[in-house]
């Protein structure tokens, strides 16, 4: 297992926590993880890199060791300027390589289109974006891959008046998670949930994703206001988000698991759902992995590895637009 | 002058306070103030009102004693939950009558449609509401919002409160010399190097952060699920003539039509700070809005 270093910065006035691996003049690789995940989840796919990397994944607000916000809701935009202030800290001056899995994606795909210069290269690991509010149509004119401009459905986002009184009922009622015994019996719901992941690194990622308290008993380290999603939600419409994604000029690689976001949320992504949003990734190479699940990084670290590097090693492309 | 007390209510983490003035078993009237003012503000008006009123009035988060949230940026929905914290706190059983001005009535505007059943009525001053974003302009838009971030905040320092007044004085020509003066108080407070500074949190100084979270067609979908009767009070040099992009060829009109149960006040020859330039003629409206038999409803409890 590759060590990894715990780097502390002041983002926005909170003291981020970023994992580092390998040496510090090597070509910089940044991880972004998702939803109620952590950096530390992306050893197994940091062991499985042959070349010389230096990998840096932050935990994101309220996640892993760094700290947590101290309010009840987290909003979209906010980790998105979290992402920002971390890649200004590391590499100022060039565009940056990123991997990015699910709502880490979904940061990551907002900023790529909305500091295009600042992306180099992008690895979208199932993260499919925000969900949509409403189910009003609307229209949507985007530029196709041959520059032609096309129109296509896109569902509206109007936040209704129901939205905002859910998540009302929802901070008065507070947030916390249950705690377990002993690491085992973390492991234990850990593995229910996640089938398809071997127990020696459910015993790893419980010991990443949990903490032992003074009493003894194991509690999850994720800020439990993470845990209800209603604010990032709200904060990060589709619409606005779809046309974010046009401007993205950096090569995308998609990553598409057979049993992964387009089953998990199949309300939005089955019938064509799925293909409606990744037509709006104009840059993107898609690569689709069967038997695999929403959690590739844990699942099948090294066919990733294996890709992103072929990737990464890939000529200057010409670019798209 | 009309004595308030101060109130200290933590809200969801921060500190609120809460200017109080009159009887507290006397029906309540709520005062929500807007971008870049406070609760103090609202003491001419209240000067005015004749009628016996437990009057309430937050300083909303980062603004007046009211603690900052600690943030760089503020987002339009956490004050509909302080809103609803503050309701609940003071009068959870009964419907409540609201008098909000300008980024406040965008606040109470949106959450008397998100909870219909609290609000008795409704008295709008000035106030419309977001900003006609559209979803092509979500780039720009994103990165106006990281730039801001990465700029930081800018405190507001004045060399005295003779110079703070002066700005306020060109801000708002209409408003009387001595009520400037006594505003300017209550805006800022000497700091320990003998200068002024502005009591708002400087994240507040950009209002990008309300605006970008709070999009048009969210507050419409809100609005037209208001039940409780509103009233517009427009004033002429208000609004209308500072936010011409959004509020003109009509869109102004769009807006008003969302509210089915709405009555529309306009005053003439008045600008934005309808509570400072004309408190007196305010009170008058507002205490015919809020008829007697719905004070005596609204302190029922």
């Amino acid at each position: 297992m590759k060590p990894s270093e715990s780097i502390f910065l002041d983002i926005r006035g909170l003291r981020y926590h970023v994992r580092s691996w390998g040496r510090e003049g090597a070509p910089k690789l940044f991880l972004s993880h998702g939803w109620m995940d952590a950096s530390a989840s992306f050893q197994f796919f940091v062991d499985a890199l042959k070349g010389d990397w230096h990998v840096l994944a932050p935990d994101w607000r309220g996640y892993g060791e760094t700290q947590r916000q101290g309010s009840d809701t987290y909003w979209f935009p906010d980790v998105v300027a979290d992402l920002d202030g971390v890649l200004e800290h590391f590499q100022p001056d060039a565009p940056v390589s990123i991997l990015a899995h699910s709502f880490g994606a979904n940061i990551v795909s907002m900023y790529a289109g909305v500091r295009p210069e600042r992306v180099a290269r992008y690895i979208n690991v199932d993260g499919f974006g925000p969900r949509a509010e409403g189910v009003k149509p609307a229209r949507l004119v985007h530029k196709g891959k041959d520059g032609d401009k096309n129109v296509a459905a896109s569902p509206h986002t109007e936040i209704p008046p129901a939205r905002y009184a859910d998540w009302l009922d929802r901070i008065k009622k507070g947030s916390g998670f249950r705690d377990f015994a002993a690491f085992e019996e973390l492991e234990s719901r850990l593995q229910r949930e996640h089938s398809r992941v071997t127990p020696e690194r459910i015993a790893f990622l419980a010991r990443h994703w949990g903490r032992r308290r003074e009493d003894g008993r194991v509690m999850l380290v994720t800020d439990p206001a993470n845990a209800q999603n209603d604010g990032i939600h709200m904060s990060s419409r589709l619409d606005d988000t779809i046309h974010c994604w046009h401007n993205i000029t950096a090569p995308v690689l998609w990553i598409i698991p057979e049993h992964g976001s387009t089953r998990s949320r199949a309300k939005e992504l089955a019938n064509g759902g799925a293909e409606e949003r990744l037509q709006h990734f104009l840059t993107r190479r898609e690569v689709h992995l069967p038997d695999t699940g929403h959690m590739v990084h844990i699942e099948k670290p090294e066919v990733l590895a294996e890709l992103v590097e072929n990737f990464l090693a890939e000529k200057p492309a010409v670019p798209v637009r | 002058m009309k004595s308030s007390q101060s109130i200290f209510v933590p809200v969801r983490g921060l500190k609120y306070h809460v200017r109080s003035w009159g009887r507290e078993d006397a029906p309540k009237l709520f005062l929500l103030h807007g971008w870049m003012d406070c609760s103090a503000s609202f003491q001419f008006t209240v000067d005015a009102l004749k009628n016996d009123w437990h009057v309430l009035a937050p300083d909303w988060r980062g603004y007046g004693l009211t603690q900052w949230a600690g943030t760089d940026t503020y987002w339009f929905p956490e004050f509909l939950a302080d809103l609803e914290h503050l309701l609940d706190h003071f009068q959870p059983d009964t419907p409540v009558n609201l008098v909000a001005h300008s980024f406040g009535a965008a606040v109470a505007c949106v959450y008397a449609g998100v909870r219909p059943q609290r609000i008795a009525r409704l008295f709008n001053i000035d106030g419309f509401g977001a900003r006609d974003f559209q979803p092509e302009g979500a780039p720009a838009r994103w990165a106006h919002l990281l730039k801001l971030v990465r700029e930081g905040k800018r405190f507001g320092h004045y060399a005295s409160f003779a110079a703070l007044e002066q700005r306020l004085h060109r801000q708002f020509p209409k408003v009387p010399a001595q009520r400037i003066a006594w505003l300017a108080r209550h805006l800022a407070r000497e700091d320990a190097n003998g200068g002024i500074a502005m009591l708002s949190d400087p994240s507040h100084a950009s209002n990008y952060g309300p605006h970008f979270s709070n999009r048009l067609d969210d507050s419409m979908a809100c609005w037209r699920a208001i039940t409780a009767p509103v009233l517009w009070l427009v004033a002429s040099d208000g609004s209308p003539v500072r936010r011409t992009a959004d509020l003109s060829d009509g869109r102004l009109q769009a807006r008003l039509a969302c509210y089915r149960n709405r009555k529309e006040v306009w005053l003439d020859d008045t600008g934005h700070m309808v509570h400072l330039e004309r408190p007196e003629e305010l009170a008058r409206l507002i205490e015919e809005f809020f008829p007697a038999g719905l004070q005596n409803a609204g302190s029922a409890a």
